[in-house]
């Protein structure tokens, strides 16, 4: 072979061997982390008092026209932000007309009932982990599965779970484990623990935690669930939960949100989807609900915002009599639909969060929307530039609330134009961003990339960091996860993910005293890792993608993937 | 910081390969005196051997510097992997079906794995591995028909035009790895642009390389949501000149005379796709001039990625960007047959059905797009085709005027 040769052959396999060791691992780039050591916590508040919207910084009252709709300036754009809130019978409702008031305490108090209720464990969406893991080995176990199907709809298949797909996890009160007519040795285990969890084949799955057995028989809804559902938080046997396909095969279904009766095992009441005020006309609209209503128990009021557009306030006239073995609800709706100047789409895929009787979410468009739990009315809207499915995470610790958010890449992906995914820190009184870091990011409109997930609030020793699972960042099959500081948004570490997430991160607290995270990434791949560095301790396999998101009980994980399964994993 | 170095490491590897390459014609005699002293089997991949060492010296600084993305890992590698590969078996002769084969096997090779890891649906990998295959043919057809006709700066100088193009789609999309993949492709044959040699060497490595790191660009483009037709864009005029080249061999009585010297068939097939003297580039330069022929393709190429960043810019579907790029692509055949000798009746009659073409597709974009502007495109690019082709019988008339006061 001539010198030419042996060049150009020595040269390739030494590039070669330099791109197989690159594909090898996720790496790490690790930065300053200027606030290590400080602990940021939420005091905890249980009388809250309400916000006047219009004392706060920067309020623009907003104008009523002759019509019902109240108009005020859009942040971040030039246009405006319109609103309407009407009644049941979906006809404009007055002003003046009083409505139930809702006002929520600190993250801390929004139930009593040990467990992980809700989408993100509570009101400012931060808490999917309960009580302490003892970790030593550092490891994951699968401890038990439960098969689960899968759904054809919407030209698709949908397998197991999906985004978010977070299950609930609940240590009942007795009286209503008693009430539920639950087997004895669950009624007189104070330990014991039920998994709820609705998933893409249309059944509730109600699951043992420690054994993984059937606890009651599944419920078939008949139609999909892709969102998380939410457990009354006064601990009654009470499941609020939305529907997100409506297809199942050749058969198609109505638009519901839906209230099950635990004790009876079966559908009680519902919204439609399927709402003659909504905006949404694409082209005859959506009435699905992915979002976790938020329950206020002092206020016996759900709160649930609809990809139809549709922010629905339900007064729900709960009697729960535990001894009778019965409850009840009879929702009184009250829903308000807003528009922006940038608004398309205009449906919620992201949960709310509540501060007081301030609540927040973001659209399909872009719009992060602050409103007033109380009247229904918009406090401020700003336009943060492309479609936000991911929920946004309150943060009280300074008595301020602040969001942290990101979009995907959606609207900006579809004109191929400025495809990255903004992350951001919003102060939620007035909308303004305090800072902003930006991810490219690729677009595929069926998978996109950018936020999905949660942010994931650090606690404890983490508490300085704020964490983003950034989809389809390096590669269109790659992700990244990255650890901002909560305060100036600078990198603290940025882990490249061989395969794209869109499950949300967990933080455990081990009973060591330090975090332990958790998530799912697009390989079925569940890993635990150090949410100091980011790095892996160990990984199990769930087989297919985990797309949903973890819940977390002392030492034992729960979630399930693509494979039709519902995994029981021990952190051990 | 990392995509700057490598691609400056990468330019300077390239650029160094290039002087001492031992056939550089341009260099000052110290140079020369210098370049003569060098191995002498550094020539024998021809002008593109500094750019393949520019590019792996590069992407291993970008590897050290932690800015090897996976797929710029694997683009990148199975650009170089397949065209060593198609210059080896070049350089033995192989007939151009193995040449085709072992292409179709690394593209298919790095395809399945890119399915594998999600980038891409089965579908889509599938007309990667073609579009690999037509690129790869074009490519080195073009360049070592501009090697062989003393060009052999033209298809760099090409590939230059359109690394400066991706990269503003890299800045507009954005991607950190589209720009930084473009960055070193870039900076790796920018010396051969500038400073290759005009000689009539053999070229066994520049056709290829080119045509692989140019499916490597398009692929890395694509994959990060450019259109199809912002894609092509910078290959539209090449492409169409050697499918033009292809087609005539086949349909003109000259082209079948020349064909049938090889032989046999299998023979004929192999001539078939080899490059000769007959692209309209090169047809051109002898009609004409050298410079002219040159400017003609970079102006044509030019024009096809301006228009594809005004669609990119316009949001037009992209059949129909498509479209109006090969609407350009007709019209440069068009003023080049001009040049070469079409008479002027029958070029004005294929001008006016050039217009008829585009004024149906302006029909087709009202319907599809709806916009003025989007409409007005194609009338705009027949339109410029006009003027081209009058400027040019404006300009032959003055210089056939002049040449015959003389």
């Amino acid at each position: 072979m001539r010198t030419g040769s042996r060049l150009v052959v020595a040269t390739t396999t030494v590039a070669c061997l330099l791109s197989l060791a690159a594909c090898a691992s996720d790496s790490v780039m690790t930065g300053s982390r200027p606030h290590a050591g400080t602990r940021y916590t939420e005091a905890t508040v249980t009388d809250p008092q309400p916000v006047a919207p219009s004392t706060l910084p920067g309020f623009v009252a907003p104008t009523t026209a002759p019509n019902g709709w109240s108009t005020k300036p859009l942040l971040g754009s030039s246009g405006s932000v319109r609103w309407q809130v009407f009644d049941a019978a979906s006809q404009p409702l007055p002003s003046t007309k009083a409505q139930q008031q809702v006002v929520w305490g600190s993250g801390d108090t929004y139930t009593d009932v040990p467990g992980v209720l809700v989408w993100r464990g509570n009101n400012s969406r931060t808490a999917p982990a309960y009580g302490t893991a003892d970790i030593t080995q550092k490891k994951l176990q699968i401890v038990w599965t439960h098969d689960i199907g899968a759904v054809s709809a919407d030209g698709s298949y949908f397998p197991g779970a999906g985004w978010t797909g977070q299950p609930l996890l609940v240590n009942w009160p007795k009286a209503t484990k008693k009430a539920m007519s639950l087997k004895s040795s669950y009624v007189d285990d104070p330990n014991f623990v039920e998994v709820v969890y609705p998933v893409f084949d249309g059944h509730i799955y109600r699951l043992d935690l420690a054994t993984g057995a059937a606890t009651k028989p599944a419920i078939d809804s008949g139609w999909g669930f892709k969102g998380t559902g939410s457990i009354d938080p006064r601990g009654y046997p009470l499941l609020y939960t939305g529907q997100g396909l409506n297809e199942k095969g050749d058969q198609k279904g109505p638009w519901e949100y839906r209230i099950f009766d635990l004790i009876q095992n079966k559908q009680v009441s519902q919204i439609s989807g399927t709402d003659e005020v909504s905006l949404r006309q694409d082209p005859v609209g959506w009435g699905a609900f992915d979002s976790s209503a938020l329950v206020n128990k002092a206020a016996d009021t759900l709160i649930e915002p609809g990809e139809n557009g549709v922010i629905y306030k339900a007064k729900l006239n709960t009697s729960f009599d535990a001894k009778a073995k019965k409850v009840s609800v009879k929702p009184q709706i009250t829903k308000m639909v807003y528009d922006t100047s940038q608004s398309r789409q205009r449906g919620i895929e992201s949960s709310a969060v509540a501060w007081r009787n301030l609540m927040w979410a973001t659209d399909n468009d872009g719009n992060l929307v602050c409103w007033d739990a109380n009247t229904m009315n918009i406090v401020w809207a700003h336009y943060l530039v492309d479609n936000t499915d991911s929920t946004p995470v309150l943060d009280a610790s300074s008595g301020t609330p602040f969001l942290y958010t990101g979009n995907s890449v959606g609207w900006r992906g579809s004109e191929r134009k400025d495809q990255v995914t903004n992350l951001r820190k919003v102060n939620g009184l007035t909308g303004e961003v305090v800072w902003q870091y930006n991810l490219p990011s690729y677009y595929y409109f069926a998978v996109k990339g950018g936020l999905l997930s949660t942010p994931l609030l650090g606690k404890g020793e983490d508490s300085d960091l704020v964490i983003f699972n950034v989809a389809k960042t390096t590669a269109p099959s790659e992700g990244t996860m990255i650890a901002l500081d909560r305060e100036t948004g600078q990198v603290v570490w940025s882990r490249n993910l061989a395969h794209y997430s869109w499950s949300s991160p967990v933080m455990i607290t081990g009973t060591d005293g330090h975090e332990y995270g958790v998530f799912g990434d697009s390989a079925g791949l569940l890993h635990l890792f150090d949410p100091a560095t980011g790095k892996d301790y160990s990984t199990v396999s769930l087989g297919k993608n985990v797309e949903a998101s973890v819940a977390a009980y002392n030492n034992m994980l729960v979630v399930a993937s693509y494979d039709q399964k519902i995994f029981g994993i021990k952190v051990s | 910081m990392a995509t700057v170095f490598s691609a400056l490491v990468a330019l300077v590897v390239s650029g160094a390969a290039v002087l001492t390459s031992g056939s550089m014609v341009q260099l000052p005699a110290p140079l020369a005196r210098f370049a003569r002293t060098l191995p002498a089997p550094l020539a024998r991949f021809g002008h593109g051997l500094p750019a393949l060492l520019g590019i792996l010296v590069g992407f291993a600084v970008l590897f050290l510097a932690g800015g090897a993305l996976n797929l710029i890992s694997i683009l990148l590698l199975t650009a170089l992997i397949v065209a060593a590969l198609d210059a080896g078996l070049a350089g033995l002769g192989a007939h151009r079906l193995w040449r085709v084969l072992g292409q179709g096997i690394v593209f298919a090779a790095a395809m399945a794995v890119e399915w594998k890891r999600g980038d891409l649906f089965l579908t889509n990998a599938v007309v990667a591995v073609l579009a690999g295959i037509v690129v790869m043919g074009v490519v080195a057809f073009a360049t070592e028909a501009s090697i062989s006709s003393g060009a052999s700066r033209l298809p760099a100088q090409v590939g230059a035009l359109a690394t400066i193009y991706l990269a503003v789609i890299a800045f507009g999309l954005p991607n950190p790895g589209l720009l930084t993949l473009t960055a070193l492709v870039g900076a790796a044959i920018l010396p051969c642009a500038v400073l290759a040699s005009r000689s009539g060497d053999q070229e066994l490595l520049l056709g290829p390389l080119l045509g692989s790191l140019g499916w490597a660009l398009g692929m890395y483009a694509w994959l990060a949501n450019a259109s199809p037709s912002m894609v092509i864009a910078p290959v539209v005029i090449v492409g169409i000149d050697v499918c033009w080249t292809l087609v005539r061999r086949i349909t003109t009585a000259d082209g079948r005379a020349w064909l049938a010297e090889a032989g046999s068939w299998w023979r004929i097939a192999d001539r078939w796709s080899q490059s000769g003297d007959d692209l309209l580039t090169q047809r051109v330069a002898a009609a004409s001039s050298p410079l002219a022929a040159r400017g003609w393709l970079l102006g044509g190429t030019a024009v096809c990625m301006a228009l594809g960043l005004v669609e990119w810019q316009w949001e037009i579907r992209w059949i129909l960007a498509a479209v109006v790029l090969l609407l350009v692509g007709v019209g440069w055949v068009l003023v080049q047959q001009a040049i070469i000798g079409l008479p002027r009746a029958d070029l004005f009659s294929w001008l006016t059905a050039l217009t008829v073409l585009a004024m149906v597709i302006a029909m087709g974009a009202r319907l599809m797009d709806g916009r003025s502007l989007v409409t007005a495109l194609p009338i705009a690019v027949a339109a410029m085709v006009w003027a081209a082709a009058l400027a040019w019988i404006g300009l032959s008339r003055r210089s056939k005027g002049a040449a015959a006061d003389l």
